[in-house]
């Protein structure tokens, strides 16, 4: 279980000190520890949930590490994603030293090369060793059974997502990067506080104990009543929850498109993991319903606010951004639902929502990649038949794009079912409005995309580069994965139990 | 009220006052001065949190403690490094001034 | 599983396989794509075949695929189901060929064959949906694969066409999304069961029912193109004939009659529907559909817009024929589903063979243009005359018995509705069939010299007023459709099968 820990963090190591086979070091690392997720997976499928005491030390002192089935299948999805994106981004990133002025963007500069294959950008000095950080932190996170160490390896998680953003070096992406950092810092003080009073109160960490605390305490509702929502508070920051999303857009939006497809199909399933653990694990028995009322009103009115901006956006990659703002609202409706009803169907319902956003997204934002080395620009009124360049990966883009509007067969269809269907159980309709209305919303900013496909292509229009196999191939694969997920569901449902 | 309670007062006013900081301050050193700030009341709060057996210290709250403090030090440094690349990317740009777009 | 289980699966896969596999190919392999379009078109002729064979002899086919948190996939085919596969898998593979001979030589058609595929595929699994989940999980796909097709041309008429159409069919989505979620909710999985599947303990909450009833019918009603929510069929015109000929006469509108059929007769049943007092609402709002699209049809100028009216208006006879409640009308409204198919395709197949040789469009143009494409004008006027309900023509048939059925079940309006249908069909077909025969054109038509009738090439044979892969699917699919009117009496006719399905046939 730790070498999910272990194997990525090796390989950054290995990353820094190659930094010449720093590619293909990375390669061999996420396909690694793909492996271990594999493993895992059959492990907790035969055995249930596992668990890991490093060092033999026993709690307080010693860490628990333990995987259930939601955690290993979010270590699954973390493994598979990264897979996809490290072998994209060996093709993204530019091998070979070019004469080309190297500004360190995707070259959206039509004019100027038009006819030849686009460039990419060289990877930047330490860009795999911090990737791999990222992973590990990643993988950390879906481990711990620990509130502190839940902490330590979310706030690693910020500082090398941050890394990744900063790492584009220009003057958007630094400032985005900044912002990113002190939303990220002071939402993980907010949590650190939360659990500062938590362990006042209980003298505990270890998520078991803490649950074995609470519910033998007295009146554990007031002791955790400052406590509950400092943590809801810093987490739901970190997951970029309307109306703490501001951070979101332009750090997804700046970044390298293999970096934005971690970030938004991967990161920010980082902290709504820990909540999911969280108030269906110890916290089960203090959460207020009110609580996840509140979160499901923010949720609907983040769907909403995410998917209007998200039509209003002039560049795909924003629009691809704000869709994540608004996608993060299923997430918490689902989350909302679970409070109030934790064996009911939204658990199941959000984590297959997140397993297929997970890689939707991610499938977006590499498809997006693509098409920019193809067309030069993502100007969406400015698409013309993209598929010319680059066609598999528009395919990529539309079949991802049936997960992010729920439609049949996508994963996102069965997490859309069945948080609807704890929503109709709960009698809750502003819900169930919400998350149709959500569908119809994103059907719209997708389609917007989608009808610059069928434009037909003027005579006198030049054509368009092809887009390298390398950029294209991974986005079909988790986009082939987002649709797959709906009709093979059982798979992953038969895990969370 | 004991001397731990006293403590963990302390913390939390310092986390208001440096959350008031951070959200209210424009400049980007101050924010992070705020933020620092914040940090230390957390590690106050965690410090008095641990001291329940008077005379006896608690190694767990120590360790995290440390730990904490690591791990800010290092968001802390990352974020002077993005403010001082904004201004090498943008000489115009004062590293003292709010961020903008 | 047996291989009675695969069955429904194979055959949605026959036209799922090729499709995916089209998108694939590059646009030139003309020769391999054809080859695996009529395959595929071929193949699910033959499966619908053995399926509807064991049924006759009492033969189960349902394969289950269990999504997990009891959310299940269930194909099934049953006498209902077979009758809609049938019907567009006959039309598929006629459409097919024309769809060849019609997009011959133009660009993006590994696109448009992949998505004509993915749409017959989603039309299969509406058929055999065997619950309303499943049906719902098809209903989409079939929306969003004929988005593309709509689309087609590419032009800016045709992409805000698109907008119309996707904007009325989402909605319809997003209402039958939580008219499903909400009787799920009471309900539990709601299979199709003939006579309604309702449990008791639902049948509590009548309040409940109502709405759910009304919100159902609503967002079928998109599809079904039910006044108020007809709108994007007229729009959708743009798209190519072939693609409007499979919208109107199976795809997506039958699928939405399919759908209120089995939301009349095999989700709530007749009982249930009179028990919770909504029995009237459909019978009015599809009688008023009926009158309303024959006269919307009367005043138009363009030959496949007075069409796409005229699919409204008979389309929801399919809707009267079930909302009665009543033997011999349900007789009516199942025959029409597919009387109404087979003559509408060869209607628009018409309309296409006109504006692809002779670039016809508007309705005063055709002036004599049935000395110039006879054959395509004689399969035109069989149709037509059978939309009109002359005897013995399938329209006839359905009419009579809708009808019948009116009096049966003590609602004498019908006869006056189907009457006034009738004299309006008659009003807007008999002007146009006229002009064709005994009209002079006003101006040349494209492609011809000043003289239209004396200026034939004379190399051209008798046969050759267009690519005869225009003609020849064209005359067959009418064929078809006069077929099924005189000989509605035969033991397989769609008649014979309808009552089959009415009569809740076993072997």
């Amino acid at each position: 279980m730790i070498w999910s820990v272990v194997v990525p963090l090796a390989g950054g190591l290995a990353a820094l000190l190659a930094p010449r086979r720093a590619a293909r070091i990375a390669i061999l690392t996420s396909v690694a520890t793909l492996a271990v997720a594999l493993a895992l997976t059959r492990a907790v499928a035969l055995d249930g949930a596992l668990e890991h005491r490093p060092g033999g030390w026993p709690p307080p002192l010693g860490i628990r590490l333990v995987v259930d089935g939601v955690g290993v299948l979010f270590l699954l999805l973390v493994a598979l994603v990264f897979v996809a994106a490290t072998v994209y981004g060996a093709s993204f990133f530019d091998p070979v030293e070019t004469d080309r002025i190297d500004t360190g963007r995707e070259a959206y500069d039509a004019e100027a090369s038009d006819h030849a294959v686009r460039k990419g950008p060289r990877a930047p000095e330490g860009f795999w060793a911090l990737w791999l950080f990222a992973l590990a932190s990643l993988d950390g996170l879906f481990l711990t059974a620990d509130l502190f160490n839940m902490y330590v390896a979310i706030e690693l998680l910020t500082l090398a997502s941050v890394g990744l953003v900063a790492i584009t070096n220009d003057r958007a992406s630094v400032t985005a990067a900044l912002r990113y950092l002190l939303a990220g810092m002071v939402a993980s003080l907010f949590f650190l506080l939360g659990i500062s009073l938590l362990y006042a109160e209980y003298g505990v960490l270890d998520l078991e104990a803490l649950a074995t605390a609470i519910s033998a305490a007295t009146d554990p509702a007031s002791a955790t009543g400052v406590a509950l929502p400092l943590i809801l508070t810093g987490l739901a920051v970190k997951a970029a929850l309307f109306p703490f999303h501001f951070w979101l857009p332009p750090a997804h939006g700046s970044a390298f498109s293999p970096v934005s497809a971690v970030l938004s199909g991967l990161v920010v399933k980082g902290p709504f993991f820990v909540l999911l653990r969280l108030v269906t694990g110890p916290f089960a028995p203090v959460v207020p319903e009110a609580a996840g009322l509140a979160l499901g009103a923010l949720a609907v009115v983040g769907i909403l606010w995410g998917s209007v901006r998200a039509l209003q956006q002039p560049r795909l990659k924003l629009l691809i951004a704000y869709s994540t703002v608004a996608q993060i609202g299923y997430l918490f409706l689902a989350l909302g639902l679970a409070i109030s009803d934790p064996a009911g169907p939204a658990v199941r319902g959000g984590v297959v929502y997140a397993l297929a956003h997970g890689c939707a997204k991610a499938s977006m934002f590499l498809a997006l990649g693509a098409i920019v080395r193809s067309t030069g620009h993502d100007r969406i009124r400015r698409l013309i038949a993209p598929q010319r360049g680059a066609p598999i990966a528009v395919s990529a883009f539309a079949v991802a794009g049936l997960a992010i509007m729920g439609f049949p067969p996508s994963g996102g269809f069965v997490g859309k079912l069945l948080i609807g269907e704890a929503a109709t159980g709960a009698d809750q309709w502003w819900t169930l409005a919400g998350l149709i209305v959500g569908g119809l919303l994103a059907a719209l900013y997708l389609f917007r995309v989608f009808r610059r496909v069928f434009v037909a292509v003027p005579d006198d229009t030049a054509p368009l580069p092809r887009a390298p196999l390398g950029l294209e191939v991974p986005a079909l694969a988790l986009a082939v994965v987002s649709l797959l997920l709906g009709l093979a569901a059982a798979l992953p449902l038969g895990l969370v139990s | 009220m004991t001397l731990a309670t006293l403590y963990g007062t302390l913390g939390i006013v310092l986390f208001a006052l440096g959350l008031y900081g951070a959200i209210v301050r424009r400049r980007v050193l101050r924010k992070l001065v705020a933020v620092n700030v914040m940090i230390s009341g957390v590690f106050l709060t965690f410090i008095a949190a641990g001291s329940r057996s008077p005379g006896e210290p608690d190694p767990v709250a120590q360790a995290i403690v440390l730990t904490g403090i690591v791990v800010t030090l290092g968001g802390t440094a990352l974020g002077l490094a993005l403010v001082r690349r904004i201004h090498a990317l943008d000489l115009t740009s004062d590293p003292l001034e709010p961020l903008d777009g | 599983m047996t291989w009675h289980a695969w069955l429904p699966v194979l055959t949605l896969l026959s036209s799922l396989v090729p499709g995916l596999v089209i998108f694939a190919l590059p646009e030139r392999s003309f020769r391999t794509r054809t080859t695996l379009n009529l395959a595929g078109a071929s193949i699910k002729l033959v499966f619908v075949t053995l399926i509807a064979r064991g049924l006759l002899a009492g033969e189960d086919f349902t394969s289950v695929l269990p999504l997990g948190a009891g959310l299940d996939l269930v194909l099934h085919a049953d006498n209902l189901s077979v009758l809609f596969a049938l019907l567009s898998a006959v039309l598929w593979f006629f459409s097919t060929i024309y769809a060849i001979g019609y997009l011959e030589g133009s660009p993006n058609r590994s696109r448009f064959f992949g998505f004509y595929s993915l749409c017959v595929s989603s039309t299969v699994g509406v058929a055999f949906a065997g619950n309303l989940l499943t049906f719902f999980f098809f209903y989409e796909a079939l929306a969003l694969a004929t988005y593309p097709l709509v689309v087609h041309r590419g032009t800016a008429a045709s992409l805000d066409a698109g907008r119309v159409y996707l904007g009325y069919t989402l909605f319809g989505s997003a209402l039958l999304l939580a008219g499903v979620l909400w009787l799920r909710s009471l309900a539990g999985p709601v299979p199709f069961v003939p006579g309604g599947s309702l449990p008791a303990t639902a049948l509590a909450h009548r309040g409940d029912l109502v709405w759910i009833f009304l919100i159902l019918v609503a967002g079928l009603g998109v599809k079904a193109a039910l006044v108020p929510l007809h709108g994007w069929l007229p729009v959708a015109m743009i798209a190519p004939a072939p693609v409007s000929a499979l919208l109107h006469a199976v795809a997506v509108v039958k699928a939405g009659a399919f759908g209120l059929i089995r939301l009349v007769n095999d989700v709530f049943g007749a009982g249930a529907l009179v028990a919770i007092g909504v029995e009237r609402v459909l019978p009015t709002v599809a009688a008023v559909t009926i009158l309303w699209g024959s006269v919307r049809a009367l005043g138009q100028t363009r030959l496949k817009r007075l069409l796409a009216y005229s699919t409204v208006s008979q389309l929801s006879y399919v809707a009267l024929g079930t909302s009665l409640l009543g033997v011999t009308a349900s007789v009516g409204g199942l025959v029409h589903l597919v009387h109404q198919g087979l003559m509408k395709i060869t209607l628009f197949f018409c309309a296409g063979n006109l504006a692809e040789t002779l670039g016809i469009q508007e309705i005063r143009d055709m002036k004599g243009v049935g000395r110039r494409m006879p054959l395509t004008m004689i399969a035109f006027t069989a149709c037509a005359l059978g939309m009109i309900g002359i005897p013995p023509l399938a329209g006839f048939v359905s009419k009579w018995y809708l009808a019948l059925g009116g009096l049966e079940t003590g609602r004498p309006w019908v006869i006056a509705v189907l009457v006034a249908s009738t004299l309006l069909n008659a009003a807007y077909f008999l002007p146009i069939i006229y002009s064709v025969w005994f009209g002079t054109p006003d101006r040349p038509w494209r492609g011809s010299s000043a003289h239209p009738t004396a200026g034939e090439p004379a190399a051209r044979p008798w046969w050759g007023e267009t690519g005869p892969l225009l003609v020849w699917p064209t005359v067959a699919v009418a064929l078809l459709a006069t077929g099924a009117g005189l000989f509605a009496n035969a033991p397989f006719s769609p008649l014979a099968w309808a009552k089959f399905i009415v009569s809740g046939g076993g072997p």
